[in-house]
């Protein structure tokens, strides 16, 4: 490999970290997509407005089926405070019909929605592999991502989401004090 | 420098900039993006031993591919820029003819999106209905990357859906030997225009139509043939039909070539159908799908393939139906299921002149139990090709135990057995996985597989792989591989995807901001 070949890789990979390294803000990308009733949803008919909950996942990912079922405790817990959760299925066009079957197999009630062409989740996560789960800010700024699942990751979001829904329901004055919560979580806000 | 280089340049310092400058502008104005690079350095041992060692020769490649994605009011644009070094110092492919690109643009988008009109300009995915008259995806297990650059508009009222697109469809394969391949490479010049409008009716059902006309460029004796390809689809769905207990899908397509022997092969016009019931009774789940595919040979199509979720199934020429059935046992957490399903196909002549029948048994199930700390699945499946008289049998386990806390073990064992009176398949796939939630996970995978032709040497493979996924911040993902791995669905350290064979070293970092 030529050593301009090494040179160029790496300019685009400063590229790629300078928004990081400039503190660029976390913004989740913007998106309307089906549900399964054939309505739909935009993301920015909630940003700033609630805590937001996005969790990619597809039938055939047998990771995402063992994460599901938790998200959806988490979405029964905390859906009378606000939280807002979707549940964003990557199955293509030609494995829709086992979509619904999975959903009431397991009794999920959270809103599902569709993203059959992979369209959201490229603009989420780069190698798109699944699950992948997103949690939103009432300010409208990406808290946290996990990739995969491991058991006990489902605390951690419970935290995050419990911490963002305080901040949420505090005045703006003291919303900052809950900051400290994520740090004592391991999680960390952008 | 290129003109298109130094477009990409300005385009990426343009809209890094941008922020700032439209910050103070414009309160609503969004920046997000995701960055991911990927080194592999594929050095089989045995790759002289190949059938084709083109393809199977030693390689280094070193990937990165930036998105950027702007979104103003209602305004949206998207980026993705990639860089490509590459070398394959003792065999390269002479038709791919570069081995390196830098600051390639290599995907792009900008539109309008708002409430009842989405206008889009660049590159795009499409499907329609079930897949069954228009699929143009990217491919993660075929390593192919398809989509269309052109147009598109969609409209959305209460009572009507409508869409319409125009374009040439690109392909691209990535992560292989032949990463650098362009259009031009794979002689692939074709063009698509399509429309799908789907009418929403009172007691949620939808009636759909879809139409795509594809022109298909192919290299012929060394000069370009083009054909007219044709398909049409009505597809017709109710939802929730008697208080939520019932859903039904079906859809019929057609499809027809502009000439008797497109670009010189015996190809018929098709005909499509796939149709689906769903009925939910309580703790019972029941999925029956049939399908009818004859001479379904479109490029851009992938119809269900109503069988085991993750196998990719015939699908020019079959018919037949599939049942699944699942139980949930709430007061214990277990779910029992089983599906089977018979199909054969239409028995046509072949080009050889004679008639080829096949018919295809598939039975299998499984039962998933949860408990407090562990997790575990098993499955048995039974597949015969009658005709061929072929089995195929797959069990599969699958065990979780949380230790205590964020640290669990996972161990996953699958055994394959594929018997033809030629000769007969022994796969074993096992991998066990150490994670500490949310940072960390630590898999160690072991597959065999032994072959016995009759006449022949009993041959053996052996996949050996170690692998570490890493989250240490938030946003930012490391996940280095060596060793040996099959193809296929990989679902490991808690997470999934699909990758080619792969022996040697693999790094990829993916980070979004």
């Amino acid at each position: 490999m030529q050593h301009s070949g090494y040179l160029k890789g790496f300019m685009i990979v400063l590229l790629g970290i300078i928004p990081g390294l400039i503190g660029q803000a976390a913004n989740p990308p913007l998106f309307e997509l089906k549900n399964l009733d054939g309505g739909s949803y935009a993301l920015q008919d909630d940003l700033g407005k609630s805590v937001i909950v996005l969790d990619f996942w597809a039938t055939w990912c047998k990771p995402c089926l063992r994460e599901l079922p938790h998200i959806n405790t988490i979405y029964e817990k905390y859906r009378e405070k606000g939280l807002k959760v979707y549940a964003i299925s990557v199955d293509d066009a030609s494995s829709t019909s086992s979509i619904k079957p999975t959903l009431k197999r397991y009794s999920f009630t959270m809103p599902i929605l569709l993203d059959p062409n992979s369209d959201v989740i490229r603009k989420y996560n780069a190698n798109r592999n699944i699950p992948f789960l997103v949690i939103i800010g009432s300010d409208g700024q990406i808290v946290r991502d996990f990739t995969g699942y491991k058991p006990g990751d489902e605390k951690l979001v419970e935290e995050l989401v419990e911490a963002e829904l305080a901040k949420m329901s505090k005045p703006e004055s003291t919303a900052g004090q809950s900051a400290p919560k994520e740090a004592e979580t391991g999680g960390q806000t952008e | 420098m290129t003109f298109q280089r130094f477009l990409c340049i300005v385009f990426s310092l343009a809209l890094l900039s941008a922020p700032t400058l439209a910050g103070t502008l414009f309160d609503d104005f969004k920046l997000s993006g995701t960055f991911e690079s990927q080194y592999w350095n594929h050095d089989p041992n045995d790759w002289t031993d190949g059938e084709d060692p083109v393809y199977e020769g030693p390689y280094t490649s070193w990937e990165n591919i930036l998105g950027l994605n702007l979104d103003w009011r209602s305004y949206f644009a998207e980026v993705r820029l990639r860089s490509m070094q590459y070398t394959d110092p003792i065999h390269y492919d002479p038709r791919s003819r570069e081995h390196e690109t830098d600051f390639e643009l290599f995907k792009f988008a900008a539109g309008y999106r708002g409430e009842w009109l989405k206008v889009t300009g660049g590159d795009f995915y499409k499907s329609y209905g079930r897949g069954l008259v228009l699929f143009v995806q990217e491919d993660k297990e075929l390593n192919l990357d398809r989509s269309i650059r052109g147009g598109s508009v969609d409209l959305t009222t209460r009572w009507i859906d409508f869409n319409i697109f125009g374009g040439d469809i690109r392909w691209h394969l990535f992560k292989d030997l032949l990463s650098s391949m362009t259009i031009e490479d794979f002689n692939i010049k074709d063009r698509a225009v399509g429309a799908r409008a789907v009418g929403h009716l009172p007691f949620n059902m939808n009636l759909g139509a879809s139409y795509v006309a594809v022109k298909q460029y192919e290299i012929i004796r060394d000069k370009y043939e083009d054909e007219d390809l044709a398909l049409g689809s009505v597809d017709f769905q109710i939802a929730g039909l008697f208080d939520g207990m019932l859903d039904l899908y079906t859809e019929y397509a057609e499809l027809k070539w502009d000439s008797e022997e497109p670009f010189g092969e015996d190809l018929d016009d098709g005909k499509a159908l796939y149709s689906s019931i769903t009925l939910y009774a309580g703790p019972v789940t029941i999925l029956g799908e049939y399908k009818d595919y004859d001479f379904w040979a479109s490029r851009y199509s992938r119809p269900p393939t109503a069988d085991r979720d993750d196998e990719i199934a015939e699908t020019d020429d079959i018919r037949g139906p599939r049942i699944r059935v699942d139980y949930f046992l709430a007061s214990t957490d277990t779910l029992f299921y089983v599906s089977g399903s018979r199909f054969d196909n239409h028995a046509h002549e072949t080009s050889f002149g004679s008639v080829f029948r096949n018919r295809i048994d598939h039975l299998y199930g499984g039962i998933e139990q949860k408990w407090d700390n562990l997790y575990a699945h098993v499955t048995y499946g039974y597949k015969k090709y009658v005709t061929l008289d072929e089995i195929h049998r797959r069990i599969t386990s699958d065990i979780e135990y949380t230790i205590v806390g964020n640290h669990s073990i996972n161990l996953y064992y699958e055994y394959k057995f594929t018997g033809n009176p030629g000769a007969e398949k022994d796969e074993h796939k096992s991998y066990l996985t150490y994670s500490i939630s949310p940072f960390l996970s630590v898999t160690a995978h072991y597959s065999k597989h032994i072959i016995q032709q009759t006449g022949k040497n009993r041959t053996e493979d052996e996949w050996i792989a170690g692998e570490i996924s890493t989250t240490p911040i938030p946003a930012l993902t490391l996940m280095v591989v060596y060793g040996k791995l099959p193809p296929g669905l990989i679902c490991s350290g808690g997470q999934c995807r699909i990758a080619p064979e792969f022996e040697g070293i693999q790094a990829s970092l993916s980070y979004r901001f």
